[in-house]
């Protein structure tokens, strides 16, 4: 039996098996022996490398992973003495023993027993727990299913936590960021600020720092180069659809196969971005196909771990170890992204791009208005001709009686981009259209498909010239334009398109908005026909020896009533071959109601986040791998309780947090911390480290330098010069935000893949070059480094300082040491508390008051200027007062 | 089952934090891995790798073919290629020329080891001491995924480098410095990105990432406190908050506080101790002279001299990268150009490293990422998996000897090959480590540094 394990674990070892094994308690040998959690983690760990799942390792082609094989060749059910399998484990010979004495594993004695004592008892199998749906256990509520098991041990749910504690961890987990002061003083009922929290917009900044991480999201392509690119749109997408609460099976099918919904939203696609946040490389020599076979496996490990909480990835060599799952499983799955339009290389991607993008405006598109509408949503009528025009043929008076009149989009049949409404096949159209203004708008903006040229024109005035074509996607391009070209009243607008090859296509129009509006590229997933996929020998790219397969959701899961729903979703795409499945259909089997992990995976981790770990500790890996759930009965209650409400998550939050096992105290008694050291009966709360993001949110928070925007292009905060100095293809030097976009919340921060920003690195967070489900909590002194040192730690000390001192309210340094203990934690300061600050402020004001000079150079860290009435020397010693309070284990700490 | 991981990194950093003795901390960190504790002596207690970034040509270092002479200019037999992974020259398969040896090769020291003229200090001055190893064989053609594939057995992000499996295997000597450290130099052809991953724990707990030693800026990220903050102030305000924390604690009564003063403990050691380490002035000139350094510069050569303090100083764990080695094309002046600035201060290490008796209990280890091939790439030669060549010096090594053989061309491992995989397992045995029960249980599986496969190449033991 071998765990990765504590050294403590001796102890924890021997029990291992027993029914709680993660408790440290001896017990015997449980009776009856259930499969699940007593026999199937033996046979997984130690017998089915050999004797598994995996045809190319098996060995004496025995398989003790299904009941009928073992049964056939190994099992005597109910009689141990017969059974070789119990023969074989309890042999003294070495020619004999199983594991085999050469084999890293062995068994101890307890583990012995219970596989002697299971064969005895019948040898009854059950598949593995995560494979069968969840169903729903008799419960009404979360406390119901825990307190049952404290109440078995003696034990019981701690008292509530006090209100400070109890808003400061709602706070945190909900939004990521402390209560405000005004939040503390106006509450009136946990319900209510329950719903307030889940109403903020920081809701879905919080969400979103989990989600980011297993779908790999970062503003680098990751290889070699690593250089930047544009997918903050997805980012946005993804806390705005947290927040708008978006169903969950709908947010899965928008990231996975969002550009196949009919009609499909800017929203929509911006999703299914999702398909193009994997690392990409650039680096001149590698070969196309190689690369190809990289990105599908990445996409493979990331979708089956996102959703599915399984390692498929495992069977890109090889059929798993553990695992049902097969190598041709594993391509076939693959085979579901063979559709996505993309390259292995990108040659010269820094000047080319990465492929198919997309335009996004910026903002929320509010206080944007229609000017005059194009053709996307109904046809709009001009007025045209093939023949080139006199002169002046677009002025507002021009007499164009003779030409044609008809709907947009104009063009020729099979050009993408836009509906095409009438046909255009010649070289050359003009188009002319009335309309007028009440008012002339501050800005005005063109939005436009053309294929190729084209020229507009407002009221004979050439406002825009465009060459080439626009209609890679269907996202129209916006341009600015003179507002002042306009008048009140009728206008003309007037377009001239001018086509050199392949497809054609003109549609435009106008609108206007006294917010400024750019565009942000996005990367885009575009169907087109799929790549040929085959089974890779051992992985091999070079080896085209393997099986073409086609898209499949892994066999063993797909049997019966488990396969791909029939329904087949009406699909955008043309190119899809008409009876293979497509991504759309991967979505619908991901949240289908009889897929056993979706629902299940994803309660896990929200319950992590909500206690620190989850009720299924392992949030990667569910599969036969995976340690036996600390309350199954609730796993799975609250999974099925997730896909009946509509797969409802703030529903599911709200449900974990209004719940007494919540909102208990985190205070751990000496005897509960022998009995259960890793909380897994819920006697208590858990405490545990902010995530990196939240730690530069805090700081920023209380010192009131916090910028609260929502979405938009990623910021670099400060970093430490020469940081990049290992980048190059180019060379590149960082250069940090200016203004308010210096005091942006972690989740905006530039996410460089290979040198992350290292106070987001000190403090855990991944580079995001894979998926990934479960951030350590580590605790180091380069951690200490960064809250001590870091000129963001250091302005934020300083802003706190000087909001303390330009407090009228405040008088003397008692009072003001006490606002700053609430402002940092959020709870009234200790007399104790107050005495060391006050010494510590009393010994730096002396030694400022006579070393002026250093006073300044502190003073003039950071950006945002200090207020003039304040003399470097008088706020100084106060920054190591607030230096004191970011540092605090409490701090950073939410318990 | 096991307490979380939190608590476990708690309990190693307290562990290190009270200054327990090496043995009980290597042997608890075994015992935790899931891997018995040393079954045979370590033979060595640190590494030292001076990585070659971007493919040291082994036809012009270290792998003498005078075959490749007498077809220069002339096809290369297809025999060779057909089938074959090329890089840069791949759509040229029909015009692959024999490029032949562009530096004189002789034979040095008592073992007359085979040393291109590029490398006239290594040559001369440590020939006896290293063991060349010409058979070596990876598996990624590209810069980048051949690194991660060097430094953690696989090319997939996300896993552990070596000098993270060793440090959390062993631990680290040195309480104020971290166990793991990582220098880098350019100069001498195009500078190959360096991607942190190289030196990433992975899945590992964070704290046995390398961590960058810079010459320019903070020596150590974030380690010299705020401007206008002396020690004492900066001492002054860890004392505070250590009391704040401690009066926090009577009711907050949090397991993980311990851990929490130990490492602001630590990192105000390290506040102290890095500008000493970085300091050469306490060097005296012959030393100087012997690396060919004029002082901490960022240059290979200076940064072999802080490999040494390094190495006295108790870190398990010292990676150099000399990001020059990438000659496409001008591969005759390219090469020795960079040639030029790693030689010296190369020899000079496993020099001086002797002198002080360290060399015994240190390995050093000297090569790139993959070698080059025999054809020519214009003036140069493209990147090659089949066949490279690296030396290792100290630490149980044979010295004077080498090891393996390519075929006649240059082109193939034929005698002996080592994988990196076997490189893993022969590395992590000299650390006292089986490689095949050093692991780490992460997403149900138990990872090894070397996967599923390696073997300890014993014959270059001594």
């Amino acid at each position: 039996m071998h765990r990765e394990a504590d050294p403590f674990s001796a102890a924890i070892m021997a029990c291992f098996f027993f029914c709680l094994p993660w408790l440290a308690a001896a017990e015997d040998v449980p009776h009856p022996i259930e499969f699940n959690r007593d026999v199937r983690p033996i046979l997984s760990d130690n017998c089915w490398a050999c004797h598994g799942p995996d045809a190319n390792k098996r060995k004496s082609d025995l398989r003790l992973d299904l009941h009928h094989a073992a049964v056939q060749d190994a099992i005597v059910p109910g009689d141990a003495a017969a059974s070789p399998l119990v023969k074989r484990i309890f042999s003294d010979d070495p020619e004999e023993v199983m594991p085999p004495a050469e084999h890293r594993k062995k068994l101890s004695t307890a583990q012995k027993e219970i596989l002697k004592t299971w064969v005895a008892q019948g040898a009854k199998r059950q598949d593995h727990w995560a494979w069968i749906p969840p169903e729903k256990a008799a419960g009404e509520s979360i406390d119901g299913f825990i307190e049952p098991q404290l109440v078995a041990r003696g034990l019981g749910f701690s008292d509530a936590a006090d209100s400070y504690t109890l808003m400061r961890r709602l706070s945190f987990d909900l939004r990521g960021l402390p209560p405000t002061a005004e939040e503390m003083a106006t509450f009136t009922s946990w319900e209510k600020l329950v719903d307030d929290f889940l109403a903020s917009s920081a809701f879905g900044e919080r969400l979103a720092v989990y989600w980011l991480d297993l779908v790999r999201y970062a503003d680098t392509n990751g290889y070699h180069a690593d250089v930047e690119w544009t997918v903050s749109p997805y980012r946005d997408y993804v806390i705005t659809a947290f927040n708008k609460n978006i169903p969950f099976d709908r947010f899965t099918r928008e990231q996975i196969a969002g550009d196949l919904i009919p009609e499909a939203t800017s929203e929509q696609r911006v999703a299914a971005g999702f398909n193009r946040l994997n690392m990409k490389s650039t680096e001149f020599g590698i070969q196309d196909k190689e690369y190809l076979a990289k990105y599908a496996a990445d996409r493979v490990r990331t979708t089956a771990t996102t959703w599915l909480g399984v390692t498929l990835g495992c069977a890109e060599c090889h059929d798993h170890k553990f695992d049902p799952f097969t190598a041709r499983d594993f391509y076939n799955f693959a085979a579901f992204f063979a559709d996505i339009k993309g390259l292995g290389y990108y040659p010269d991607a820094q000047k080319k791009g990465w492929g198919e993008t997309m335009e996004v405006p910026e903002g929320d598109g509010q206080g944007v208005t229609v000017v005059l509408p194009d053709s996307r949503k109904a046809g709009q009528v001009w007025q045209y001709t093939e023949q080139k025009p006199t002169d002046g043929w677009g002025r507002r008076e021009f007499d164009a009686s003779g030409w044609k009149s008809g709907e947009a989009g104009f063009g020729s049949k099979g050009t993408p981009g836009g509906s095409i409404r009438s046909e255009w096949k010649s070289a050359d159209i003009w188009l002319r259209r009335s309309f007028s203004v009440a008012e002339i708008p501050q800005k005005l903006f063109l939005q436009i498909q053309h294929d190729e040229d084209a020229t507009v024109y407002l009221n004979n005035k050439e406002v825009a010239r465009l060459t080439g074509y626009s209609n890679a996607t269907p996202e129209y391009v916006r341009r600015a334009l003179d507002p002042t070209a306009l008048q009140k009243g009728q206008n003309t607008i007037a377009i001239h398109c001018h086509q050199t090859s392949g497809g054609q296509f003109i549609d435009a129009g106008l609108s206007s908005g006294n917010i400024p509006i750019s565009a942000r590229k996005m990367l885009a997933t575009v169907s087109v026909k799929p790549r040929v996929m085959r089974v890779l020998p051992r992985g091999n790219w070079m080896d085209d020896s393997g099986e073409v397969v086609q898209p499949a959701t892994p066999a063993f899961l797909s049997s019966g009533d488990r396969g791909i729903p029939p329904a087949r979703q009406k699909e955008a795409s043309e190119t899809l071959p008409p009876r293979s499945l497509s991504r759309s259909d991967l979505a619908s089997w991901i949240t289908a109601r009889n897929n056993p992990l979706t629902a299940r995976v994803f309660v896990n981790r929200l319950w992590k986040l909500y206690f620190g770990t989850g009720l299924a500790r392992m949030l990667d890996d569910i599969g036969s791998q995976s340690e036996w759930p600390s309350h199954p009965e609730l796993l799975d209650w609250l999974a099925v309780e997730f896909m009946e409400s509509g797969w409802d998550v703030k529903h599911m939050v709200k449900l974990i947090v209004m719940s007494r096992a919540y909102q208990q105290s985190s205070l751990e008694s000496d005897s509960l911390r022998e009995l259960d050291p890793g909380n897994r009966l819920l006697a208590r709360q858990s405490r545990f480290r902010l995530e990196a993001e939240f730690i530069r949110d805090n700081a920023l928070a209380v010192s009131g330098l916090l910028d609260r925007r929502v979405g938009g292009r990623s910021v670099k905060p400060y970093q430490p010069g020469e940081y990049w100095e290992n980048l190059n293809f180019p060379r590149r030097s960082y250069v940090a935000s200016k203004g308010p976009d210096q005091f942006r919340r972690g989740v905006y921060t530039h996410w460089q893949r290979q040198f992350l920003h290292p106070a987001l690195l000190a403090f855990d967070a991944p580079s995001r070059e894979e998926c990934t489900a479960d951030r350590p909590r580590s605790n180091t002194p380069l951690a200490a480094l960064v809250l001590l040192n870091d000129p963001t730690q250091i302005e934020a000390a300083r802003a706190l300082a000087e909001a303390t001192l330009m407090d009228a309210e405040l008088s003397g340094d008692r009072a003001r040491i006490g606002s700053m203990i609430t402002r940092v934690l959020t709870r009234p300061g200790r007399e104790a508390e107050v005495e060391v600050l006050s010494r510590l402020l009393k010994k730096h004001r002396a030694e400022f008051a006579a070393d002026p000079e250093s006073a300044r150079r502190l003073v003039a860290i950071g950006q945002h200027p200090t207020p003039k009435r304040n003399d470097p020397a008088d706020l100084a010693p106060w920054i190591s007062v607030a230096r004191t309070l970011l540092n605090l284990h409490e701090t950073i700490t939410r318990n | 089952m096991r307490p979380s991981p939190a608590t476990e990194i708690q309990r190693r950093a307290f562990l290190g934090a009270t200054g327990l003795g090496l043995g009980s901390l290597a042997l608890s960190s075994i015992a935790r891995a899931g891997a018995s504790p040393p079954s045979w002596p370590a033979r060595c207690k640190r590494v030292i790798f001076l990585c070659m970034a971007g493919g040291p040509s082994h036809l012009e270092t270290f792998d003498h073919k005078p075959e490749l002479a007498n077809l220069h200019g002339q096809p290369m037999p297809k025999s060779f290629t057909e089938g074959q992974q090329i890089a840069q020259l791949q759509g040229k398969a029909n015009e692959l020329k024999v490029l032949g040896p562009q530096h004189e090769f002789a034979r040095h020291g008592k073992s007359g080891q085979k040393i291109a003229s590029v490398l006239p200090h290594i040559a001369s001055k440590i020939a006896d001491d290293i063991c060349i190893v010409r058979s070596m064989q990876t598996e990624q053609i590209n810069h980048d995924p051949a690194h991660t594939f060097m430094n953690t057995g696989t090319a997939i992000s996300g896993r552990p480098s070596m000098g993270s499996w060793a440090t959390y295997g062993l631990g680290s000597e040195n309480q104020n410095l971290p166990g793991f450290v990582v220098l880098t130099s350019v100069g001498g052809g195009q500078s190959q990105p360096i991607a942190a991953r190289q030196w990433h724990s992975g899945f590992l707990p964070s704290q046995y990432q390398g961590v960058r030693l810079r010459s320019k800026g903070d020596p150590v990220l974030y380690v010299n406190s705020p401007d206008g903050v002396t020690p004492t102030r900066q001492r002054d305000v860890i004392d505070a908050v250590r009391q704040m924390n401690q009066i926090g604690n009577q009711t907050f009564r949090d397991a993980e506080l311990d851990a929490r003063i130990s490492q602001y403990e630590m990192a105000f050691r390290m506040q102290m101790s890095v500008p000493d380490l970085v300091d050469l002035s306490d060097e005296p000139q012959h030393v100087m002279d012997l690396y060919g350094t004029t002082g901490a510069d960022g240059s290979f050569a200076s940064n072999c001299l802080m490999a040494r303090r390094l190495a006295e100083r108790g870190v398990r764990f010292i990676q150099l990268y000399h990001r020059g080695w990438d000659h496409h094309g001008g591969i005759k002046k390219g090469i020795e150009h960079t040639a030029k600035l790693v030689d010296q201060a190369s020899a000079a290490l496993v020099v001086d490293l002797k002198q002080r008796g360290l060399l015994d209990d240190t390995l050093v280890v000297w090569g790139g990422e993959f070698g080059r091939t025999p054809m020519a790439q214009g003036n140069g030669r493209d990147h090659h998996i089949k066949a490279f060549s690296i030396w290792m010096a100290g630490g149980g090594i044979q010295p004077g000897s080498n090891f393996g053989a390519t075929d006649e061309l240059g082109y193939n491992a034929v005698e002996n090959v080592v994988h990196v995989h076997d490189f893993h397992a022969t590395m992590l045995h000299l650390m006292g480590i089986d490689h095949e029960k050093f692991t780490y249980r992460h997403q149900g599986r138990d990872f090894r540094l070397t996967d599923v496969h390696g073997r300890v190449v014993n014959d270059i033991l001594r």
